[in-house]
């Protein structure tokens, strides 16, 4: 078991670079997620931290050993693939015992080790089909098996449940995390899956563009978005934003047209010219003393009930767990709850304390 | 410590050595040499070796037997790929359409067996149905009260003969190529003309044919590149003839080579040769790629 | 096929007349070409029935598909010690053998560095070695010539079996079903700490199948049926393979043997019939399939 630091990180392709200098700090036994938009680079960190990818610059330690120039067998790491990557023409106990082969493991203690493996899965009465003979989750399951059975000091997974059905995947997803909590292997998980990086993680690290816009706790990230990016990407239905300045002699109120919304007391704020109020759909309630707003569309989801609303020009997303009907034209007062409200810059999108 | 992306480049130049060692030696090497032998006198018995210019490429330029070949081939390549491509995809078209398996398989076995066998066998075979007196094609055409066809004999038919040997041998595969990309045109892209009230012509011409125009031009640069190298067929039928009227490239540069034993003429027709399927690929390139940019 | 449809009055009345209008409307259209598909057949038909039919009626007209008189006389003297032919067929078999074994491990291989390792030069000299899909081997056969002769390999197996194992086109081919198939594998075996060596023959070979395959026909097939490298660098009986070599007993043997020539001729292509009846789809496929990717 190890840690993983990751110092100064840059890939680049020619002249175009993907990954800006990331560094990053993985603690032993960390359940680690990288999520973000396609093409942020988090899958291709993970393949520099397999070294699948080659690194142009910075170092990546695994444990006490630099492994920039460690070939990707000798890290001591196992990843499961996107599509699994079975081998086709060996069985289940063949794919999960083939890297115990590579490092000329007795046969004996290979049959052992592969035994033990498939009983923590599940795997045990599958051990002699092919691939081809199993379906999608036990494939899955089969990848995750071949990854445990060589006992690595890190796991990667990249995007291991992209390819499985809604209800399948939820389930995988709690058997991970299970699977995680009785090995407790440092894990760096790649998702763009933003639930999934909020249920699993110990910790999220939120990429953009080849950087990390930031790094933490589920709920640290959920409650104190570092700026507008994450706070954006995380959380469904997405958070709010409205444009708009302080108002007031001592920049304690957002002005919005023609409404003044109370900020909460206590912090001294610079006004910069233009901020951005951010505020979550759940912390929008309905109320007749509020802002007037034109709703939009109402929709039921059965738990909860979302609704679109326009105020000022700008369009909104309350979501409540009260049923309601309104007609769509109709005006409905909204309060925001002025301890739940986030302030963006409006240029640097960073959070304003 | 190694770099892995160290040993990765090594791996990768053992792994491409045996190829390429071949490679080198048994095609660039040659090739090369083909170039270097048209530029010299190679005296045979010493290995003399002296420096003849473009001696040798301007004695073929003037060698009036090598324009004969080169017309030759020419008019052969225009009949063979008008023939193949042509009969193939009509062939493909005809077949593009919902019949029983057994069919399609006695279909596809005819037409593709005489793609599969050597061209020399099969040339011997074709040489016994041309016989003037004795071959079977001329039989039938007496039972049909017409005259007998010197097939072989007559300048003036030798290289039809050649062609209609070549069709034979051959247009299975242009037909199998053209099909497999008629095979391959999206249904909905069909059904959408039938909906706008296309017929069968139209949704041929408008719709499928351009789809598959890439095939049909791979189709008829492969069938010209092959043309151009046209030998076996000739060399068995008429030797050349008769007198020179079917003489090929290749069959020149051969007997220039190995007949004449002047290797750097035989050198510099070959030179021609390669000159011209460059030329023929270069083509189909440029063409290529203007059809894929509109 | 109609008349299966009538003897089934429980095929569910759409299916009936699905079939119905399929089928009718084809049939003119289906008979003509099973007509085509008959006459394509004819001169292998005819090759068979003159190798069966005794040596005096060879020529008889009209020509009768079936022989009046069965013998297998020409077989029993094409395969008696008169004639090499039984050495010829050997040699076929080696030659084509190993030229395929050849091909398929060292373009496999080439491939293998080309699609899946990242190396300096591979860029160029991928293109180098495309560079020879447009120089036919006929081509380089004058070099090739003189530099068997100087290494005394001219006139043995090797001078045929050498440049047919170097095959830029199988490295293409190779290469291009290997991008084709998803890295996942490899790297996953990368990770489990394979070597190169490991990876490439426990994982990518197998995973090549369907591409070895086809390879594997086209170039055994064409070294089975080459005519011309035999003809120009094989002096004698015993190194010579079939095609030129039945070319040349037949110009050895006369007119009078024409059975025998048929026999041999059709013992000849026996075995590219029997894989052909037995994998036609396959062969096909594979073949249309590197033909469509060139």
């Amino acid at each position: 078991m190890a840690g993983v630091e990751l110092r100064g990180i840059r890939k680049s392709y020619g002249h175009l670079q993907v990954v800006h200098g990331v560094d990053l700090d993985i603690t032993d036994g960390e359940f680690i997620v990288l999520v973000g938009p396609s093409g942020c680079g988090k899958s291709t960190l993970l393949r520099m931290i397999a070294g699948l990818e080659s690194i142009s610059g910075g170092e990546i330690r695994i444990g006490p050993r630099t492994v920039n120039d460690v070939l990707p067998g000798d890290r001591d790491i196992a990843m499961v693939f996107q599509n699994y990557a079975l081998y086709p023409q060996m069985t289940v106990a063949q794919n999960m015992g083939f890297s115990l082969k590579m490092r000329r493991v007795p046969h004996a203690d290979i049959l052992r080790q592969v035994r033990e493996a498939a009983a923590i899965l599940g795997l045990q009465d599958l051990l002699d089909r092919y691939p081809r003979q199993l379906s999608g989750g036990q494939r899955q399951r089969v990848a995750m098996g071949r990854a445990i059975v060589r006992n690595p000091s890190v796991f990667l997974f990249d995007e291991p449940l992209s390819n499985l059905d809604a209800k399948l995947r939820v389930q995988t997803r709690v058997e991970i995390k299970a699977l995680h909590q009785r090995l407790r292997t440092t894990t760096v998980y790649v998702t763009h899956d933003q639930v999934e990086a909020m249920t699993m993680a110990d910790r999220i690290v939120v990429m953009h563009d080849g950087r990390i816009e930031q790094v933490g706790t589920p709920l640290e990230l959920y409650d104190r978005p570092a700026n507008r990016f994450v706070a954006g990407f995380l959380g469904s239905p997405a958070m709010n934003f409205f444009d708009g300045g302080l108002g007031g002699a001592d920049g304690s109120r957002f002005v919005l047209g023609n409404h003044a919304i109370p900020l909460p007391a206590g912090a001294e704020r610079a006004a910069p010219r233009s901020v951005v109020l951010g505020v979550r759909p759940e912390h929008i309630v309905v109320d007749a003393q509020g802002v007037p707003a034109e709703v939009v569309v109402v929709e039921p989801t059965g738990s909860e009930t979302q609704i679109t609303a326009r105020l000022g020009g700008q369009t909104f997303t309350a979501a409540m767990h009260k049923r309601l009907t309104a007609p769509p034209g109709s005006t409905l007062g909204f309060r925001i709850d002025p301890a739940n409200i986030h302030l963006f810059d409006g240029e640097t999108g960073a959070r304003i304390p | 410590m190694r770099s892995p992306f160290m040993s990765e480049r090594a791996s990768a130049y053992l792994f491409l050595a045996p190829g390429f060692i071949l490679y080198l030696l048994m095609a660039l090497v040659p090739a090369l040499a083909t170039l270097a032998f048209s530029l010299t006198e190679v005296d045979r018995f010493t290995w003399g070796i002296s420096f003849a210019g473009a001696d040798n490429l301007l004695f073929v330029l003037s060698d009036r037997r090598f324009w004969t070949a080169f017309g030759n081939t020419f008019t052969f390549i225009a009949m063979a790929v008008a023939g193949n491509v042509g009969l193939g995809l009509l062939l493909a078209v005809l077949i593009d359409r919902q019949m029983p398996r057994a069919v399609l398989y006695f279909l596809r076995l005819a037409f593709f067996l005489p793609v599969l066998v050597a061209t020399a066998l099969v040339s011997l075979v074709w040489q016994l149905l041309y016989s003037t007196d004795l071959g079977i094609l001329n039989y039938y055409l007496n039972e049909l009260h017409l005259p007998s066809v010197s097939w072989l004999t007559n300048s003036r038919v030798a290289m039809v003969s050649i062609v209609i040997l070549d069709v034979w041998k051959h247009v299975g595969f242009f037909m199998i190529i053209q099909l497999a990309a008629l095979q391959g045109i999206p249904r909905s892209l069909v059904e959408a003309g039938e909906l706008d009230g296309a017929g069968f012509w139209q949704i041929f011409r408008y719709i499928k044919l351009p789809y598959i125009l890439p095939v049909v031009l791979f189709c008829v640069t492969y069938a010209t590149i092959t043309g151009l190298q046209v030998f076996d067929s000739i060399r068995i039928l008429t030797q050349g003839g008769p007198g020179d009227a079917t003489i090929s490239l290749v069959m020149y540069m051969y007997e220039e080579a190995f007949g004449a034993q002047d290797i750097g003429v035989g050198s510099a027709a070959a030179f021609i040769l390669l000159a011209a399927i460059a030329v023929t690929t270069l083509v189909q390139w440029r063409i290529g790629r203007r059809m894929v940019a509109q | 096929m109609t008349a299966a449809t009538l003897d089934r009055p429980a095929t569910s009345a759409r299916l009936l007349s699905a079939l119905q209008v399929v089928h009718w409307r084809n049939l003119p259209l289906m008979a003509g070409l099973c007509i085509a598909a008959i006459l394509m057949l004819m001169p292998f038909l005819w090759m068979v029935g003159a190798s069966l039919r005794p040596a005096g009626e060879a020529y008889r007209l009209p020509p009768s598909i079936i022989p009046r008189e069965w013998t297998l006389a020409a077989y029993r003297e094409a395969l008696g010690s008169g004639i090499p032919f039984v050495q010829m067929y050997w040699n076929s078999l080696v030659v084509a053998a190993l030229s395929t074994l050849g091909v398929l491990i060292t373009a496999s291989m080439a491939a293998f560095a080309f699609a899946r390792l990242e190396f300096r030069g591979s860029t160029p000299l991928f293109l180098t070695m495309l560079g020879g899909l447009m120089v036919p081997p006929a081509l380089t056969l004058i070099p090739l010539y003189f530099g068997f002769a100087r290494l005394g390999l001219l006139d043995s197996l090797s001078a045929l079996i050498l440049p047919a194992m170097a095959s830029s086109f199988g490295v293409y081919m190779m290469r291009q079903f290997m991008l084709s198939q998803p890295r996942e594998l490899e790297e996953a075996a990368l990770m489990d700490g394979a070597s190169y060596w490991t990876i490439f023959w426990r994982i990518s070979l197998p995973q090549l199948g369907p591409a070895l395959a086809a390879l594997g026909i086209i170039t055994f097939t064409t070294s089975w049926n080459n005519y011309i490298s035999p003809f120009v660098l094989i002096k004698s009986w015993d190194k010579m393979t079939l095609p030129a070599g039945i070319v040349a007993l037949q110009g050895l043997m006369g007119a009078a043997s024409v059975s025998v020539v048929m026999a041999a001729a059709t013992m000849a292509i026996l075995p590219l019939l029997l894989v052909f009846l037995v994998a036609q789809r396959f062969i096909i496929e594979g073949m249309t399939m590197s033909g469509l990717k060139q």
